[in-house]
């Protein structure tokens, strides 16, 4: 917790002073104040000192980055370039993420209010008072700067600094928040509660978070750390807004909470339950359903005990759970009267007691008579309901000496917030002087890294206490600076506090400055943007004869398996980046690191991988693909289908059972559940299979993957010709297949009713969700999957993987519609497919879900011979058959839409929309690429041009095409994405 | 809040006790459950609950003249019939809910050991098949197909689109059903309304018959009010009937004639009127106001139709579905002419007798058939004579202890002891009975007891028998050819159902009644 801590230093601190008190400069005293405060923590570095580095310049280096020297220190281009800045904290709105009191006190003594800062101190030697006068200005300042003028009610600005809470979910809030703050990895470089022994590697620390922020404003951060902090230090874990805000009441949870409202009636809490279908057993089955355990699929305030709830409510079985505070006018004996339909079942809990239920199929009422105190008591109604009713009702009745006879529960029970409002008194008013602040900020060097509207960054250059412009490094002689006794060591230059490790590297550098070319060797990159990036705090890399990074004993056991599978250290440690620029492939290394589409979440791990700039993400990977790759890791075999199937059943049970530990897209392995195969091929690069493959422990020590040729034989001889070579590209030539591979033998495909197209397309008649209430779901052996919608007469989606889960359509009375089962979804822009404009302006049709035959008139469809159903309508006098046909493409299949019209005796001209988006463009190879999300290629009998248009705020690749009475056209659209 | 119902709770205790079926309120298919009312829910429990009690006994006396032979499945194959025809090269053919078409081959064999085979696949609910011209016409849920084997490899590969002129709006309770094909080559469907609160919005024509012209798509929407129309079927002599399920605003379920122009109670569709497409015209008061008699309502709705049976909920099964008249020339048993109705919820088949009385179809419903294996939603003749029955009881559940599945109804040679027919006469009943009755007892008006009833049409779900009165049975003429009874009653009631027991009739060899219970809806009494 935070703020005994600065408590503490805050005692410590006189009690220094009056030991020093014989000392005889206030220089001295503040010398000896140091030695209780930490030097700047950075974490990177302190890995790179712990693995036995012994480059002092290239310590030096971090440091110089780290603590953002050049952003005062001016620095030959070269010095420049090889030491980027490291973007500070955007102060822009700081007003809403921190409060005054904070402020105030952190910018009069930052290392006393957050120990290991990497800010420096600027106002130490400032006499108190014009320290708060400063303080105060550049607080104001940095509240309304640009605004003009203060707001007239500034403390109107700060009532979002409290936050409601359910009072009753408060405490369950704090506990998930500790969970995860202990297990998604904040604890790799913060410091864990309660720690079994120091880490070895220095916590980052954490300000007074309860004294400087509101949950609000943490939750925003959490999510997204680079909106207030660009330089990705901090990077976001991927986490979901229910899971930042637990972790931002948990890290909050020592603020003053406040009940500042009491409401008369309930919190609600409405529960539906997956299982729609009335033959499966579920929790509504049982005459208490545990709801504790069920996660609401809505939560809210409702004055009465109405059903009639003020949320998106569903068909079906459900639950409705009621909870608030019931106020007793005095001590005495209760009479409570719990009643409800009679198709629903009830419960009445008072405390943590159940009193009465009213058991499912029976209309009587349920009385009970309770001895109760006066004054509050927890109180839950429980409703819930298979099936439903035309009357539905809930009602809880109280009568008792001090009350009139049939009191209504919902008139004596309210709920009440809990709202969480940052320790401490409210700050003196903010001194209001825009001017004099704005010059503050330059003359106090606060403008050379926070950047601010109006301020000349060069202008804090110098340093107003000192009157010392800081010197440029390159400036500094190297004799002078190893001997020089401290750096920023006078009484009135900005104080770092740093250790004497860290002078003695960062002179180490400046003294081989002249000699530091512009960039470094890629290891070296490597390991300087690993440790500035503190890749180090999860992940080992060996760097010469060493190998740097790791959690360590203490950090480590906080890194754990999900639901605690057998899977070792290789299921909680994140994976080490030995040779990882040789296993990934170029964009699968980025997209990792940035967290986009490749990056695959280790599911049974519980710790997430953040994820990190461009400009960084770039160096590192274009350094790692220097230092671990070769050219041929990347080359491939022609996609094989004989070699495919090979593939296919030595990962099956019937083979290698692959399957029973790696998941396939949507279908989780029986056993353990790893990594998903179908990102394979889009992640590795082959030559790393194939040697992984061959010998895992020798890539991967302590894996679970076993190794499959021990002794260079196979026991599936009839498979890839039976040799280690033939059976390696055999699985490469499967997991080339990508999102579009099927499930192997022996897998588990998740669901009764998905159906899988094995050896024929399956065409599907059902109401698909965002297609309408007359889809035909088309699925393809080739796993590629589209739905066409009958109504507008339009494909309206594609997707790879699973088909299509028949529940919805084939389960009780067939109510519930459903999406693609698979990934990879392509939706096809809104509209027919097919339409006559009256000029190149007219907006594309955009019909009604009811509104049928808008591109033509469908007339239903033939299949081929292969089973493939050919499309059928007729639109404008032509007749169209449009043949959707999986192509084989690495990765996941493509899919060619064959079209095939025929005009009849009075053709007109018609519109094809290709493709809609914000950006369209062609490429030398005469593709189409909209938004670098999907490539359009089209094939013809006729010489066909399409033409981009604006329409609607949107981008639309369309065709024309203009028919002879009784001509035909032959166009192939060929979709990859 | 308005929203869909589903089954019934299951109360395990209850049911083990009991000792009966699955579900002590199940709902029938395409219908809805009854509503909160707990005394009117209780008769209805109780009366399944003694129905039940003693239908084993009853299943065993039908056993000697109707023969129903299961159709083995394969493993894992889902049954789910929606769609059942005779082809007219001897084949059965069957399309299933979750929208595949079966050939059946081998499917007359005694034991039955049929092959199936998967000839369409992937359709939207097809809920009825009619062969027309070398193509197989479905209806699904969005359009009416018509699928054809082009290369003779017994699997469709072609599939047109008919019709896609109503539309769907996506919610659960819109089916479709039919075609069945009248004199004129016309096709008609019927589709149902939707159920609960429309969240994907409202679809015209909902609650309408629709007539369609095969060789153009041309689709007129003919007829209103319907509400879950889950059977319909053209007469020999070319009419149009179909069978509608009880819920709200068709408060007793039904078998009706349809007609162009017809509006039959159910408000839904009403908006649809206004079309300019429409074949009805509006009500001019607009919607009826709820509690109306139904035989009164033709007064406010010149063009309301009256239904020509009505069927007692629980003591006529639940939700009627599928019919077909036996035309088999006397294959079936003794009952040619007559239309067999199967009834979804109580996994049975029923009979009625209709005739033509003041220009309306109207008659009585007969038990004919309990303890098939599951919800009876098709029924199919053969060209043998015996009759075929497609079954799922999915989403709502029956008294059957399958799922689904596929029967064939054989008849054994042996007549059983019915009432034949039920006519009505101005004063009363004729009955003529399937073999020579006991001339004391039949002539015994002891041996009689009557009582009849109407419904009104109201927004709640299902109608209780109303108005009720016990009918004395003054007279029981016994006719000289042995096998009719001239019955006097009073009063004679136009527009309620009259529900005779014959407790007391025995045959000439002294057997009781296989069925001693009929209903007759009396719309028009005959001059």
């Amino acid at each position: 917790m935070q703020a005994p801590r600065s408590a503490e230093i805050v005692r410590f601190v006189p009690l220094i002073c009056v030991i020093a008190m014989a000392a005889p400069r206030a220089g001295v005293q503040a010398q000896a104040a140091n030695a209780s405060l930490s030097p700047p923590v950075v974490p990177g570095y302190e890995h790179l000192r712990l693995a036995g580095a012994t480059d002092e310049a290239a310590l030096g280096e971090i440091l110089l980055g780290e603590l953002n020297c050049l952003s005062c220190h001016q620095a030959t281009e070269a010095t420049a370039k090889r030491i980027p800045t490291r973007t500070p904290p955007d102060l822009d709105r700081i007003g809403e993420r921190a409060t005054d009191r904070w402020l105030v006190d952190y910018l009069s003594a930052p290392h006393e209010q957050k120990p290991g800062s990497t800010m420096p101190e600027i106002l130490h030697s400032l006499e108190p008072d014009e320290r708060q006068r400063v303080t105060r200005t550049l607080v104001g300042y940095l509240a309304f700067r640009g605004a003009g003028a203060a707001p007239a009610d500034q403390n109107a600005a700060r009532s979002d600094f409290t936050d409601g809470f359910p009072v009753h979910r408060f405490r369950s809030t704090v506990e998930r928040g500790r969970r995860l703050f202990h297990s998604v990895g904040c604890v790799a470089c913060h410091a864990p509660e309660g720690a079994a022994g120091e880490p070895a590697i220095p916590s980052v620390p954490l300000p007074d978070l309860g004294a400087k922020t509101s949950v609000g404003a943490l939750t925003e951060f959490l999510l997204d750390p680079r909106g207030a902090r660009p330089s990705g230090r901090m990077p976001p874990l991927h986490l979901a807004r229910d899971e930042a805000e637990d972790i931002a009441v948990y890290l909050l949870r020592g603020q003053t909470p406040l009940v500042v409202e009491r409401r008369r009636g309930f919190e609600f809490e409405y529960f539906l339950d997956p299982e729609q279908d009335e033959d499966v057993a579920g929790f509504f089955d049982r005459p208490a359903p545990n709801l504790d355990r069920a996660e609401p699929a809505a939560i809210g305030q409702i004055s009465t005990l109405s059903l009639n709830l003020p949320a998106k409510m569903n068909y079906g079985n459900h639950a409705v759970r009621y909870s608030g505070l019931l106020t007793l006018p005095a001590a005495g004996n209760y009479t409570f009267t719990l009643s409800a339909d009679r198709r629903s079942g009830s419960t009445l809990r008072i405390g943590d007691e159940v009193v009465a239920s009213k058991p499912q199929s029976s209309a009587r009422a349920t009385a009970v008579e309770l001895d109760l105190n006066g004054g509050d008591h927890r109180v839950e109604v429980a409703y819930f309901i298979r099936g439903s009713i035309e009357e539905p009702f809930v009602d809880v009745r109280v009568a008792g000496d001090a009350l009139e006879t049939d009191t209504p529960l919902e008139g004596i029970t309210s709920y009440e917030n809990v709202r969480l409002r940052p320790a401490g008194a409210p700050p003196a008013p903010r001194q209001w002087d825009e001017e004099g602040g704005s010059a503050l900020f330059a003359r106090f060097g606060c403008a050379s890294c926070h950047t601010s509207p109006g301020v000349d960054p060069e202008r804090g250059r110098t340093y107003a206490v000192s009157r010392e412009k800081a010197p440029d490094l390159n400036a500094l002689d190297p004799e002078r600076v190893l001997a020089a006794p401290a750096m920023h060591s006078g009484p009135t230059s900005p104080r770092y506090r740093l250790a004497g490790h860290q002078k003695r590297a960062i002179r180490a550098t400046l003294a081989a400055l002249a000699d530091l070319p512009a960039s470094r060797q890629a290891e070296q990159e490597i390991v300087h943007t690993m440790a500035s990036f503190n890749c180090y705090a999860c992940h080992r890399r060996r760097t010469g004869e060493a190998v740097v990074g790791g959690p360590g004993e203490v950090r480590a056991r906080y890194f754990r398996v999900v639901d605690d599978q057998d899977l070792g250290d290789e299921g909680r440690l994140p994976p080490p980046l030995h040779g990882i620029g040789g296993k990934l492939k170029p964009r699968a290394l980025r997209s990792i690191l940035q967290g986009l589409d490749l990056h695959v979440r280790r599911d049974f791990m519980e710790v997430r991988m953040p994820s990190f700039p461009a400009d960084a993400v770039e160096r590192l990977a274009a350094a790692l693909e220097i230092a671990d790759a070769s050219p041929g890791d990347l080359v491939e075999r022609a996609f094989s289908p004989a070699a495919s199937n090979d593939g296919m059943e030595l990962l099956g049970t019937g083979g290698m059972s692959c399957v029973t530990c790696h998941d396939i897209h949507t279908n989780r392995a029986p056993g353990i559940s790893t990594i998903d195969l179908a990102t394979a091929y889009d992640r590795l690069r082959p030559a790393w299979v194939a040697r992984f493959l061959r010998d895992p422990a020798t890539i991967r020590p302590g894996t679970r993957m076993p190794a499959y040729w021990p002794e260079g034989a196979s026991n599936f001889p009839h498979l890839g010709g039976g040799t280690v070579d033939g059976q390696i590209e055999a699985i490469w030539s499967f997991l080339s297949r990508g999102t579009s591979m099927p499930t192997p033998e022996g897998m588990d495909i998740g669901a009764e009713m998905v159906l899988v197209p094995e050896d024929r397309p399956l065409v599907f008649r059902t109401h698909m969700i965002d297609v309408g209430p007359r889809s035909i779901a088309i699925g393809y052996p080739e796993n590629v999957h589209v739905a066409f919608d009958a109504n507008t007469v339009r494909l309206a989606k594609i997707w790879r993987g699973g088909f299509f889960d028949a529940k919805g359509t084939w389960q009780g009375r067939a109510g519930q519609f459903f999406g693609p089962y698979g990934t990879d979804v392509l939706n096809l822009p809104p509209g027919p497919t097919l339409a006559s404009l009256d000029d190149i302006d007219t907006p594309w049709p955009n019909p009604g879900r009811g509104d049928r035959n808008v591109g033509g008139r469908f007339l239903g469809y033939r299949l081929d011979e292969q089973g493939r159903p050919v499309l059928r309508y007729r639109v404008a006098d032509i007749l169209v058959e449009e043949t959707p046909t999986p192509l084989h493409a690495g990765g996941g299949a493509d899919l060619i839409r064959r079209f095939r019209l025929a005009a009849g005796a009075a053709p007109r001209p018609l519109f094809l929309l290709l493709a809609e988006g914000e950006g369209i463009s062609v490429v030398p190879d005469g593709t189409w690429r909209v938004d670098n999300t999907l490539a359009v290629a089209l094939e013809s009998t006729a010489d066909l041009e399409p033409i981009v248009r604006e329409s609607q705020g949107v981008r639309q690749l369309l065709q024309r095409i203009e028919l002879e009475p009784g001509e035909t056209l032959a166009l192939d659209v060929t979709l990859s994405w | 809040m308005v929203s869909c119902r589903r089954r019934g709770p299951k109360n395990r205790g209850e049911i083990i006790a009991v000792a009966l079926v699955a579900f002590l309120l199940p709902l029938p298919l395409f219908a809805q459950e009854p509503p909160d009312e707990e005394l009117r829910e209780l008769t209805d429990k109780e009366l399944l609950a003694r129905q039940q009690a003693d239908v084993g006994p009853r299943i065993a006396a039908e056993e000697p003249y109707y023969r129903v032979l299961t159709m083995p499945l394969n493993e894992g194959m889902s049954m789910e019939i929606g769609g059942l025809l005779q082809l007219s090269d001897g084949r059965i053919m069957a399309a299933t809910r979750r929208g595949e078409i079966f050939i059946v081959e081998n499917a007359f064999s005694d034991p039955p050991a049929p092959v199936f085979k998967q000839w369409a696949f992937g359709l939207g609910q097809p809920l009825g098949l009619l062969e027309r011209d070398g193509w197989i016409y479905a209806a699904q849920r969005g359009e009416l197909t018509r699928l054809r084997d082009t290369d003779g490899d017994d699997r469709a590969d072609v599939f047109e689109t008919v019709t896609d002129a109503w539309e769907t709006s996506g919610d659960y309770h819109e089916y479709v059903f039919g075609p069945r094909s009248t004199p004129d080559g016309k096709l008609w469907v019927t589709l149902n309304i939707p159920f609960g609160d429309q969240p994907y919005g409202h679809a015209p024509w909902r609650g309408w018959a629709a007539r369609v012209d095969p060789s153009t798509g041309d689709t007129e929407f003919v007829a209103a009010g319907l509400r879950s129309p889950a059977g319909v079927e053209v007469s020999p002599w070319g009419e149009v009937f179909y069978t509608d399920n009880q819920g709200e605003w068709n408060n007793a379920s039904k078998l009706s004639l349809i007609e162009v122009g017809d509006f039959h109670g159910h408000p839904h569709g009403m908006a649809s009127t206004h079309l300019p497409e429409s074949q009805v015209e509006p009500p001019p008061e607009g919607q009826p106001e709820g509690g109306t008699y139904m035989k009164d309502l033709h007064e406010l709705i010149p063009n309301y139709r009256m239904p020509s049976v009505w069927f007692p909920y629980v003591k006529m099964g639940q939700s009627p579905s599928g019919l077909r008249w036996d035309t088999t020339g006397g294959k079936f048993g003794p009952f040619e002419g007559q239309v067999f109705v199967g009834d979804q919820h109580h996994a049975m088949v029923m009979r009625v007798f209709l005739e033509k009385v003041g220009g309306h179809w109207q008659g009585a419903a007969f038990n004919f058939r309990r303890g098939l294996d599951s919800g009876v939603i098709r029924l199919a003749f053969a060209d043998d004579g015996s009759l075929f029955a497609g079954m799922s009881d999915r989403g709502w559940g029956g008294v059957g202890p399958e799922p689904h599945g596929l029967q064939r109804i054989v008849w054994t040679g042996a007549v059983p002891f019915e009432v034949h027919e039920m006519r009505a006469r101005p004063d009363g009943f004729e009955l003529t009975f399937t073999r020579a009755v006991d001339p004391a007892t039949a002539g015994d008006p002891a041996s009689y007891r009557m009582e009849s009833y109407t419904y009104r049409l109201s927004e709640n779900y299902g109608g209780p028998e109303d108005d009720k009165l016990v009918v004395a049975v003054r007279s029981a003429r016994f006719a000289p050819d042995g096998l009719s009874v001239r019955l006097g009653v009073e009063p004679l009631r136009a527009g309620y159902v009259h529900e005779l027991h014959l407790d007391g009739v025995r045959s000439g060899d002294g057997e009781p009644l296989l069925h001693p219970e009929a209903y007759y809806t009396l719309v028009n009494i005959p001059d």
